[in-house]
Parts: C-alpha cells; sequence; structure tokens
C-alpha cells in the first residue's frame, strides 16, 4: 500500500495527475491561511471576498503571507497587523497592503521598516511578483 | 520649470506648527504634497533616463511599475507613500502627525535616490 506520507512525485504517475494533487490540496492551504489571517492579522480595507478574489489573481502572495506575521513580529515586536486592500480611488488597480500599527517617532518606525525590508521583505517582495507590500501606519 | 522639491519643502512647514484646528488636514496636506513631490521626481527621472512610456494604466501605477524595473526598492517606498497619500486625501479616519512625518521622511529619502 502506497504511504499517504508519500511525495506527490511518488503518489503520481503522470505531471497532469501532480497538478491535480495539487489542486486538490489547495483547499488545505486556504483554510491553513484563513486561520493564519484570523490568528495574526485584523481585515480593514478587506473583506473575505475581495481578498480572496485578490489572492487567486496573486497566488505568489499566499506563501508570503504565511510567513509574514513571524518576520514582522522580529521587526516590530508583538502587534497586530491590519490587512488593507487599496483601491486608488482614481485609477483602476488594486494593492494589498500589511499595515504595522506603531506608536514609536516616524524616525524609528522607518528604521523598523528598513530592517524588515533587510531581513525579510526585499526578498518576499520578489518572490510575491510585487503583489503585496509593507508599511506602517502612526496611530 | 517648476521644482516638484519645493512640495516637500512646503510638507515640511505643513507639519511644523499649524493652527490646532487646521492641524490634521495639514498634516493630510504635508502628506499629500510630500507624495507628489516623490511622485513627479520619480516621473521625471524615468523620462530622462529611460525614456519612460505609459500603457493603459494611469500615471501613478505607471511611475511605479516603471521605477519597479529601473530601481525596486525606490517603487516599493514610493507604493508606500501612495498609499499614505490615500489616507490622507480620501479617507476619514484619523491621520496622525506621525503619518506625515513619515511621508515627509520617505519622500526625501525617495527623492535623494532619485537625484
Amino acid at each position: 500500500m502506497t504511504s499517504l506520507l508519500a511525495s506527490p512525485h511518488e503518489l503520481c504517475a503522470t505531471s497532469a495527475d501532480e497538478e491535480a494533487f495539487e489542486r486538490a490540496r489547495q483547499p488545505a492551504l486556504l483554510v491553513e491561511l484563513v486561520e493564519l489571517i484570523e490568528t495574526h492579522f485584523s481585515l480593514r480595507d478587506a473583506d473575505w471576498a475581495s481578498l480572496f478574489s485578490y489572492l487567486h489573481q496573486h497566488p505568489s502572495v499566499i506563501p508570503v503571507l504565511l510567513e509574514a506575521p513571524k518576520a514582522i513580529r522580529d521587526a516590530f515586536g508583538d502587534v497586530r497587523p491590519w490587512l488593507d486592500l487599496v483601491t486608488d480611488p482614481d485609477e483602476d488597480w488594486s494593492q494589498l497592503f500589511i499595515v504595522v500599527p506603531t506608536v514609536e517617532s516616524a524616525l524609528h518606525g522607518l528604521e523598523r521598516l528598513r530592517r524588515l525590508d533587510a531581513l525579510w521583505f526585499r526578498d518576499a517582495a520578489h518572490r510575491a511578483e510585487f503583489a503585496i507590500n509593507v508599511t506602517v501606519e502612526h496611530v | 520649470m517648476f521644482d516638484w522639491e519645493a512640495y516637500l519643502l512646503l510638507a515640511r512647514e505643513l507639519i511644523v506648527s499649524p493652527a490646532e484646528a487646521v492641524a490634521e488636514a495639514a498634516w493630510r496636506a504635508a502628506a499629500s504634497r510630500a507624495y507628489y513631490a516623490a511622485h513627479h521626481t520619480g516621473h521625471h527621472y524615468l523620462e530622462e533616463n529611460v525614456g519612460f512610456e505609459r500603457g493603459d494604466e494611469g500615471i501613478h501605477r505607471a511611475v511605479i511599475l516603471g521605477l519597479q524595473l529601473e530601481m525596486e526598492e525606490v517603487a516599493v517606498d514610493l507604493e508606500r507613500l501612495f498609499k499614505n497619500r490615500v489616507h490622507a486625501d480620501y479617507e476619514a479616519r484619523t491621520f496622525t502627525r506621525g503619518n506625515a512625518e513619515h511621508a515627509v521622511e520617505l519622500a526625501a529619502s525617495i527623492v535623494d535616490r532619485l537625484r
């Protein structure tokens, strides 16, 4: 009997089988994503429907979202970021933002953002094909 | 020819000591001017250095996408500044002095790198 822990490569005879396997396990990834968002973020200028529509259009954002909480905690400490889907009021485009609330001075907030860029986001932005950004908001 | 960096100087002045009744309006105006200082400097940089041509997208997006190909860290920062400007110009939730100062520092950093 084939182990259920086998890799897709071992379970699937053809590349079409592998693609079907990957499609079938997408719901598990989405469940993980919903749990992560509910645990670590607050939806602000976004609802679940618009967020999932955006993630469907930009799937490369999903792994970056999954790793974001740890990266943000390392740079900013214990914060609960917002997720904002920013739509340009004048032009027809949207961009997903992770927004980190801060009460620090502008210079300190910018320093932490630069640290986040250096440690994680510069690379993550590439992997997400620049379909997500991170910023701070002074509250 | 107008020097768009004057908007950055104006933004700094708006932050310093606005009357209490118009303080938040001044901070919002400062963030908006700071964005436009960076946006126009970026637009000018692309026109002067890479023969900037717009596609179907609007000018704000086009400048960010153009910079993404040339100086991607500047593009990421300009997009951050754009979000801050949308808040300042369109969203009613409180806009703090810290957000205006953040916008000015970010815009100054963008302009420095584009000089």
